[in-house]
């Protein structure tokens, strides 16, 4: 069976949530949308998608703060950063364990396209 | 046939902000659950019987599914009326498809006793093409039915898919609500795509309390053709001439190229107009 390969996208700004949920699916994927840190980590432990686009300021908890929990239970996972305030604060140490790269907002959807493309090809995840 | 209507509606942007998200959750399409609610089946029959067979009173409806048994057909016939107006239980009141604006009254039937005969409305075309999950058969079946309501799409629906194929279908993005009005939040590299986009929000935002169904078509139509210009180099990196697919259409239609080059011609007097504005702007004389 042609199963979707998920990708988690979780940003406070619910615009900008619902156009880039709208692009995934043009892509082919099937996107989870997330409005929190807390709701990324409940949805990571639920679908366990094969990447995540993680706003970085957000309420409740930061992009940052929800990828360092994320990867404590699951090392593996893929996370792909996004920013409007250009916040490279804790950037080194989110690459260290293993977040795949930072990309500013405004963002191009051929950019983002490539990105999960370019992700799934090398890693063939199914999920 | 269906017929066009020229009561007042609300504009596209109340589509993707209220009328879309309060469908998806009063009608049960935003539940995560693999299970459809009863609810959500029975809407999801009333949705797809007015989609592939046009205009129709609730006993008309009913009757396609229950055929001569006449108890049925009238249980049947209650429930549809109630998901068409709603109800109000305890005091509180649950929208029906009319009162969210995806069904909207025809006509009148006098077949039987009087009745409305019911029909999607161009939201709620949208709506089937985004949460229905129709097979492109039935998306091509729901386009000839409702060709009057679209003319430039709807209308040349065989035509326009033996050009551009499965682009043909890129109008479900816009029933997702992928309108393009917020492009403060995405880089669009594609600059004759991004000043025609931009205009057409300019457009049509500005006529926002006089949107009927009509100047809906328009704005559906011509968000359609401007983004042939975008979509399909978004699903396929192959397609290098981003102008490729609009210039096969209109080698072929001179009249969609005269409706369309119309719109390009206004775009440009309009940033003309913008552009000599600031060009005469002086602080001090």
């Amino acid at each position: 069976m042609d199963k979707k390969r998920k990708i988690l996208v979780v940003d406070d700004d619910e615009s900008l949530l619902d156009t880039t949920s709208t692009f995934l699916e043009i892509f082919g994927f099937e996107p989870i949308l997330a409005k929190d840190g807390e709701e990324a980590i409940s949805l990571y432990k639920k679908f366990h998608p094969g990447l995540v686009f993680m706003d970085i300021k957000m309420p409740k908890k930061s992009g940052y703060d929800a990828f360092f929990e994320i990867q404590k239970e699951y090392p593996n996972a893929k996370i792909i950063f996004m920013t409007a305030h250009a916040d490279y604060s804790k950037w080194n140490d989110a690459k260290k364990k293993h977040a795949i790269e930072l990309i500013e907002k405004p963002y191009d959807p051929e950019h983002l396209r490539d990105l999960c493309t370019k992700f799934y090809s090398k890693n063939n995840h199914s999920n | 046939m269906v017929s066009i209507s020229t009561e007042k509606i609300p504009n596209l942007i109340s589509y993707k902000h209220y009328i879309r998200p309060t469908a998806l959750r009063s009608l049960g399409f935003d539940n995560n659950s693999k299970e459809k609610t009863v609810h959500q089946v029975n809407v999801e029959n009333l949705l797809k019987t007015l989609a592939l067979k046009g205009e129709l009173t609730t006993w008309e409806m009913a009757k396609i599914r229950f055929a001569n048994d006449f108890a049925k057909v009238r249980t049947k016939e209650k429930e549809y009326r109630r998901l068409l107006i709603g109800r109000k239980d305890r005091g509180k009141k649950s929208p029906g498809l009319l009162d969210l604006g995806l069904v909207m009254i025809d006509s009148k039937s006098y077949k039987r006793n009087p009745g409305a005969r019911y029909r999607l409305s161009l939201y709620g075309i949208l709506f089937c093409f985004d949460s229905l999950n129709f097979s492109k058969s039935n998306n091509d079946k729901l386009a000839k039915i409702y060709a009057t309501l679209l003319p430039k799409i709807f209308g040349k629906w065989d035509f326009l898919k033996s050009i551009i194929c499965d682009n043909i279908y890129n109008i479900k993005w816009l029933g997702k609500g992928l309108y393009f009005e917020n492009l403060e939040n995405i880089d669009i590299r594609n600059k004759d795509f991004f000043e025609l986009i931009s205009y057409l929000y300019i457009k049509f935002s500005s006529n926002k309390e006089q949107f009927n169904e009509m100047t809906l078509s328009e704005l559906i139509s011509y968000w359609f053709f401007i983004t042939l210009m975008y979509i399909p180099r978004l699903t396929d990196n192959k397609v290098k001439n981003s102008k490729l697919f609009l210039s096969l259409i209109f080698q072929k239609d001179e009249d969609l190229k005269i409706w369309f080059m119309a719109f390009v011609k206004e775009a440009e007097l309009y940033y003309k107009t913008r552009y000599h504005t600031l060009r005469g702007f002086k602080v001090f004389a």
